[in-house]
């Protein structure tokens, strides 16, 4: 038998180029910024010229040193590498973050021990879904008291069942660890489950241990922001 | 309970790495399997040419990558399936009594693969659980999780993780009860 006259790709650069080739397209297609907080995606684009280096360094040693030698050695667990790049080639993190959100119970309780300040005294003021649950669950909540609020996040559905709540991930590291920080509306029929909007209300007392809750006055269909998960 | 938890960590550590040290003079166990380029690093660095030198420098680079690469997949694919399978919600119903409570937190530490710059955040929000639980949960969670324990099987083989992972979980969940007794 003669050996075959075409060598077969190399495993190790390939699986180098894959992986730099996953980071850059995430990063280039806004994804990144998505499984990630903004701040680490820098970083991100580091370790992709790294990896591209490690492929242009692994490319010439193979056509060096021939086939056999440069794919000695290499770990089978290697391959799974692939999984991933699969995996964004197939689903996309968007939906993922939707459909995390409205399966966890466990939310963000309210932050402790922050002084709260008087609102600004814009009206209606635009307030981050984190900052309105804190102050709506704060002992002895008066600082939304007459207020009217506008709040931005996604439809979930309730778990109790009663109304519709607003969803916004927040990220401590990176979407593994999100957590979703909720909100009961009551008063209007729900949007569409998944979609953005914008929400015109005032602050409803809520029972011990619930969720925030807003009393609705209108409902307003917006493009997802971006990036869709709070600061 | 920042002190709290700096101290359970720090005896977990201690403990630890000096029973390690202790029971095993002569590190055969926590010997690294995978040696990517073997025969260059017999001769002293300063004989070997600056190309060659740069050429190991990438070929170990890229070896350690794909190799951790690959087990932090294998890691990081087990967690995912443990958080959509195991409703950790139900989990915290078991916080009612104080050792189940610890085991519980224990558990779910290993399981749920937090970072440690998001553990406290994680841990804060299972209020029903007592706070010496709590303390466990951050104590284990940086030291033994599912995704570590993949990498350092595959670096060290099974044998090494089972004495490993084992010892330190001991160590943590005593070491952070015991913190945590005291202190909280």
């Amino acid at each position: 038998m003669t050996p075959p006259t075409h060598p077969r790709p190399a495993a190790l650069p390939l699986l180098l180029l894959a992986s730099a080739v996953l980071t850059l397209c995430l990063v280039v297609s806004g994804q990144a910024a998505e499984l990630v907080r903004p701040a680490m995606v820098p970083l991100l684009v580091i370790a992709a010229a790294v990896l591209l280096m490690l492929f242009v360094a692994a490319h010439v040693a193979t056509e060096q040193h021939g086939h056999e030698q440069s794919h000695h050695g290499l770990p089978t667990v290697a391959w799974l590498l692939l999984l991933p790049v699969a995996l964004a080639c197939f689903s996309s993190p968007a939906a993922v973050a939707t459909h995390e959100a409205g399966q966890q119970l466990v939310v963000e309780g309210p932050g402790r021990g922050q002084a709260i300040a008087p609102l600004p005294l814009a009206d209606p003021i635009a307030v981050p879904l984190n900052v309105y649950s804190d102050r709506a669950l704060a002992a002895g909540a008066s600082t939304l008291d007459g207020r009217t609020v506008l709040l931005v996040g996604f439809v979930a559905p309730d778990p109790q069942g009663r109304g519709w709540t607003l969803a916004r991930l927040r990220f401590r590291c990176c979407l593994a660890d999100a957590r979703p920080v909720r909100v009961r509306a009551l008063g209007v029929a729900p949007p569409p489950s998944g979609s953005w909007v914008r929400l015109r209300g005032t602050c409803v007392p809520s029972p011990p241990g619930d969720l925030a809750q807003v009393h609705v006055e209108s409902v307003e269909a917006i493009q997802r922001p971006s990036p869709p998960q709070l600061p | 309970m920042v002190i709290a938890r700096f101290l359970a960590a720090l005896f977990a550590a201690w403990v630890v790495g000096w029973s390690w040290t202790l029971l095993d003079p002569h590190r055969r166990l926590a010997r690294a399997r995978s040696a990517p380029v073997g025969e260059i690093r017999t001769r002293p660095a300063a004989e070997v040419p600056r190309p060659a030198r740069r050429a190991v420098f990438a070929a170990s680079a890229s070896h350690d990558f794909v190799h951790a690469g690959g087990f932090l997949v294998l890691g990081a694919a087990i967690a995912a399936a443990v958080k959509v399978l195991v409703p950790s919600e139900h989990l915290t119903r078991l916080g009612g009594q104080v050792l189940t409570g610890l085991l519980t937190m224990a558990a779910l530490a290993v399981l749920v693969c937090v970072c440690s710059e998001a553990d406290a955040f994680v841990a804060a929000s299972f209020t029903a659980f007592s706070s010496t639980a709590q303390l466990v949960f951050m104590t284990v969670s940086p030291m033994v999780d599912l995704k570590l324990v993949a990498m350092q099987a595959g670096t060290f083989g099974l044998g090494f993780v089972l004495r490993f992972v084992s010892l330190t979980l001991l160590a943590c969940v005593g070491l952070g009860s015991l913190v945590g007794m005291v202190a909280l």
